[in-house]
Order: structure tokens, then sequence, then C-alpha cells
């Protein structure tokens, strides 16, 4: 073997060498995958085994013939369709309203000039840093002097108004330009009709990663409706697969169908908008 | 006569328009700021001093309260044995909880962030378990951690390893929650860390490369520092997050049928249950807006040394 030659295999091996460097991080992403997905697949696996399989020793990973009985079962026993409306009901009501005020009032500190504007502000930001327990108690009792304990007028008017959405929204409308509003001042456009035909048209995009913020968090939403609600008709999803996995852990093939059925709405919300999550995400996590 | 009515009208313009707004303007800024100040009052301010003020008191949800000064304060710091536990335990908790993620998200980040296509593909996958309500995927957790039917033993048992009670003893529960609340958020920090490593100039890396640094030397000399924005705030915001912990514990480990909240044997009883267990099964309202109180004034701490540190500008 000449030098040339050496040198040439020597590059050669170099060179697998480092293409295999390369494929290192993916593989090792993909078995991180197996601990990161493998509950999710032993869940949807085991929601098709018999109650029978379920209670064999050593466990059976995978029934022996799929079988959609445990579907059957959660829906006779649990009223799913019901707490499923509820959620959705609730979680719909909840975005659009915070949606609505978030962007009005980020709208408002955005575009218009006012003394103490930005004292304002940041007394509405103070209050984010407030956690939710230490005003749990006092809320309940404002709450029950209402008179709207065990009902949905809790969950939605307190919740009305967030800081964390006008915070996200005042963002946005920062970058639709000046000019376009004084346009519009200029034709004789209300303060309103501005808002109503130029601003939430233009922050389209802004509200809708935060909307899918405020649905996934309403709708995973488990310790305020559960001091609120008392009446079983009223509860969500959240509390009523609480209370059918707490009352019924002997039953958990019927516990972890009604687990898998209760996943399917974000996740298929997710999958369709991942775009509008990953932009949230990383626009929510810069302003820190 | 006319022109002093002329001004006493404008006099009087001008006090009710006190935050000069422009004209044309003051419907809509007066309106807007009237109701979500109203709504942040009656809703957030006003529970928050009534909290305050129920901590100076002895109240019992029905009845009146009775002003008892500092006493709930001092009896908590000094005597409530369980909640000095369960700031314990919550210290534990938390340490686990943020020290893993934090390691594991800068890890999975820097792979991700080199896996070239298949990037966008990881992102959606490492985040999905962010997206399942934290009650399902606690009630999941639980099926995966029983001792005799659960998936994670049967998976110990085959590789031949002894298995564990995991939330079914004293020693293990805790930090089987602490691993569970890994898996259910570290997808954030993750995205977080990709963003953060994008957002460092290709430059530095080449330069070192060229220079002869290994992988290593470049995520510990450049990557790292810059990085030092992002993991501060992944930090305190998790901190911050994991100090509140409730729901997982809640369901994975207490059953509110058996009275029996932060089994076993008060071994996962943190602050925050512990503050559930107060107002809402013994109805001890005041007590536990004090005990509301003191775990807020530790959070407060973190938030000021967070606003603190982020202050700071960092250059590239």
């Amino acid at each position: 073997m000449n030098h040339a030659e050496l040198r040439q295999s020597r590059q050669h091996r170099f060179r697998i060498g480092k293409k295999l460097a390369g494929w290192v991080p993916t593989v090792v992403l993909f078995l991180g995958l197996i601990a990161v997905l493998g509950p999710f697949i032993w869940m949807v696996v085991s929601s098709l085994k018999t109650s029978s399989e379920f209670a064999r020793l050593p466990i059976v990973w995978f029934p022996e013939t799929p079988n959609f009985d445990n579907y059957r079962k959660v829906w006779e026993q649990i009223p799913l369709l019901r707490q499923m409306a509820n959620s959705f009901f609730l979680s719909g009501t909840v975005t659009g309203v915070v949606l609505f005020t978030s962007s009005l009032v980020g709208y408002l500190f955005a575009k218009f000039q006012f003394r103490l504007r930005s004292f304002l502000f940041l007394f509405i930001l103070s209050s984010m840093m407030i956690p939710f327990f230490i005003i749990l108690i006092p809320l309940y009792t404002i709450i029950v002097r209402f008179g709207w304990s065990d009902s949905y007028w809790a969950l939605v008017i307190p919740v009305a108004f967030s800081s964390y959405g006008i915070f996200w929204m005042r963002q946005f409308i920062n970058t639709i330009p000046d000019d376009l509003l004084d346009n519009a001042r200029m034709d004789g456009c209300g303060e309103f009709s501005i808002y109503f035909r130029i601003v939430l048209p233009l922050a389209k995009p802004g509200l809708a990663a935060l909307g899918v913020f405020l649905f996934m968090w309403q709708w995973g939403d488990f310790l305020w409706p559960l001091v609120v609600l008392n009446s079983n008709e009223k509860w969500t999803l959240a509390l009523g697969l609480t209370a059918f996995s707490s009352g019924r852990w002997t039953l958990y093939h019927l516990v972890v169908t009604a687990s898998v059925i209760g996943c399917i709405p974000m996740v298929a919300l997710f999958l369709l908008l991942q775009k509008s999550f990953l932009e949230g995400i990383n626009l929510s996590g810069m302003k820190g | 006569m006319s022109q002093s009515t002329g001004v006493n009208a404008f006099r009087l313009k001008k006090k009710l328009n006190f935050l000069g707004v422009k004209r044309g303007q003051k419907l809509f800024v007066y309106v807007v700021l009237f109701t979500m100040l109203s709504f942040f009052s009656v809703f957030f301010f006003a529970p928050f001093f009534k909290g305050l003020y129920m901590s100076f008191h002895k109240w019992q949800f029905l009845g009146t309260p009775e002003f008892v000064g500092l006493k709930n304060y001092i009896y908590a710091l000094t005597e409530d044995k369980l909640f000095l536990e369960s700031l314990k335990l919550t210290g534990i908790y938390c340490f686990e909880v943020v020290s893993l993620s934090t390691l594991l998200a800068l890890f999975v980040a820097s792979l991700i962030s080199r896996a070239g296509k298949l990037m966008y593909f990881f992102r959606i996958t490492y985040y999905l378990p962010l997206v399942i309500p934290l009650v399902i995927s606690a009630i999941l957790w639980k099926a995966l951690y029983q001792t005799r039917f659960g998936i994670i033993n049967d998976v110990l048992m085959r590789i031949g390893l002894p298995t564990q009670p995991f939330l079914n003893s004293t020693s293990q529960a805790l930090s089987s929650i602490a691993v569970f609340s890994v898996w259910a958020t570290v997808g954030y920090p993750i995205i977080l860390f990709i963003a953060g490593i994008q957002g460092i100039p290709q430059m530095y890396q080449e330069a070192a490369r060229i220079d002869g640094a290994n992988v290593w030397q470049i995520f510990v000399k450049i990557t790292l520092p810059l990085l030092k924005p992002t993991i501060t705030f992944v930090l305190i915001t998790s901190i911050i997050g994991s100090m509140q912990v409730f729901t997982q514990i809640y369901i994975m480990v207490s059953s509110q049928y058996t009275m029996a909240l932060g089994g076993p044997a008060g071994s996962t009883l943190v602050t925050v249950l512990y503050i559930y267990v107060k107002s809402f099964l013994n109805w001890q309202m005041g007590y536990a807006s004090a005990l509301s109180f003191i775990l807020f004034l530790i959070i407060a701490a973190f938030t000021l040394v967070q606003f603190r540190a982020l202050r700071m500008k960092w250059k590239y």
C-alpha cells in the first residue's frame, strides 16, 4: 500500500465515522421516543384488551383479538358524551370570551396614549405573579356570595380577563402599522368599529396561537372546577374521569379506555394546529 | 357670566378626563379600562386582599371571623409539624423535577437541533405529553406504576431487576410522581431550548470547530453560556410551577372518598395539597389563608430573583 492509498482509506474511514456520528442523535432521539410515546401506545393497545386479559399475570402486552367491548361499557357506565359536551362548551366559551377581551385591552395598551398607561399595564401584569391557590379560598367565598357556586358562571366570569392574554395580544397588535388605523379614523371610523374591522382581522394569527393555548388549559383545568362544581351533570371530562378512576380502580380496563377517549380531542386539535402551537410556545417563551 | 360657565365646563371636562385621553377616543378608552379594572378588582385583587385579611383571623367558613393577629403564622411556622414537613416535601419534589427536567431538556434539545430534516417531527412528538390534560396522564401513569399489574414492573421483571412498590411506598411515591411530572412537562423547555440554540449565530460554532473544538467543548464553552437567558427563564418558571404541584398528587396517591390525601402515610403531602386539606376538608379558612401567604412569599422571592436575572442583558 503506497502512501496515497493509505491516506485515501484513512479519509474514507473518517468519512464513515463522521456519517455514523451524524446518525447518533437521531438514534438516541428515537430511543427517547419510546419513553415519550410508550405510555400512549400502551394505553391505546390496552383499551382493546378484554377484562380477563387485564387481570392475567404475567401481563398480556397485546390482546389476542382486539375488541371494542371496553368502549361500549365505558359509554354505558360514564355519561361521557355529556361530560365531553360540557368540556367543549366551557372551553369554547372561555376561549371566545378571553380572546375578545384580550384583543380589546391589548389594542388599548398597544395603540392609545393616555396618562398612567404603563403603570396600569404593570398593575395588570403584576396579577400574573400571584399564584391561583392564594386567591382560591377568598374567590370561592365571593362566588358563594354571588350565588354562583355549582354554576358555570363561576368558571367563566372570573377568568373573563386574562393578564397573560392581554400581554400576548398587546405584543401582537403593536406590530400593526399606525397609518392603517389613522386612515380609518380620517374616514370617520369610530374606535369600536376600527377594532372590529381592522384590528381583529389583522390580529388573527396571534389570536389563533393564543386560542389554542386557552382551549387546552381550560380543557385540562382541574382545581377550580373541582372546588366549584358539585352536581355530576355539570362535571367536565377532567372531573368525571378523576371521579370514575378513583372510585373504581379495580375496573381499570375501563379507566384506561375512558382516558383514551379523553385524549382524542386534544391530540386531534394539536395535530391539526401544530404550527400555531409551536409558534405560540416560542412567542410565550421568549417574552420572559 | 357666560364666559365663566364656559371656563367651568372646560375645567369639569378636564377633570373628568383625568387620563388625558385624546378627543374622540374617550368613550373607547374609558369603557374598556373601566370594565377591565372592575373585573380585575373583583376577581383578583379583592380575593387577594380578602385572603390577606382572613389570614389574620380564625374562621370556620360559617360564622364570623375572629381576629387572632399573627397567631396563624406563628403556629404554622413553629408548631405545625405537618406544614413544615409539607414545605420540605415540596422542596424535595421541586429540586428533583427542576434539575431532572432542565438537564434532560438541554440534552434532548441539543440533539434535536442537530437532527436536520427530522427536527420538526421530533419537536412535535416530544411535545405531545403536554397536550394531554394532566388529569388524564396522571391516571395513565397511576396505571403504569401499579405494583402487580403495572407495565413498568413487568419490564423490570423481564430484564431481571427487582420490582418496585412505586406509589405504594413512602420512600418512592414522591419521586415516582416527580418522574411522571418530568415526562409530562419536559416538552416545554425542550422547545424553548431549541429556539434558543437556533438563535445562536452559526459562525461562533463554525469558528470553534475550525479551531479544533469537539462537540462537547462547543456545547460547554459556546452553547451553554449563550443559552443562559433561556436557562434562567426555564429554571425559574419550573421552580415556581413545581412549588404549586397539586393535581398529579391529588390524583395519583390521594382519595377524597377515604379522606386519605397525600398518601401513603402523608409522604406526598405537599404544601398546596395541605392547604386544600385545611380549607376544604377541615374548613379552617383563616389558617389555610395564612399557609397560602407563607407559600406565596417563598414563590414571590423566586419571582423577584427571576426579574433580577432577566433584567440583565445578555449580548451575543
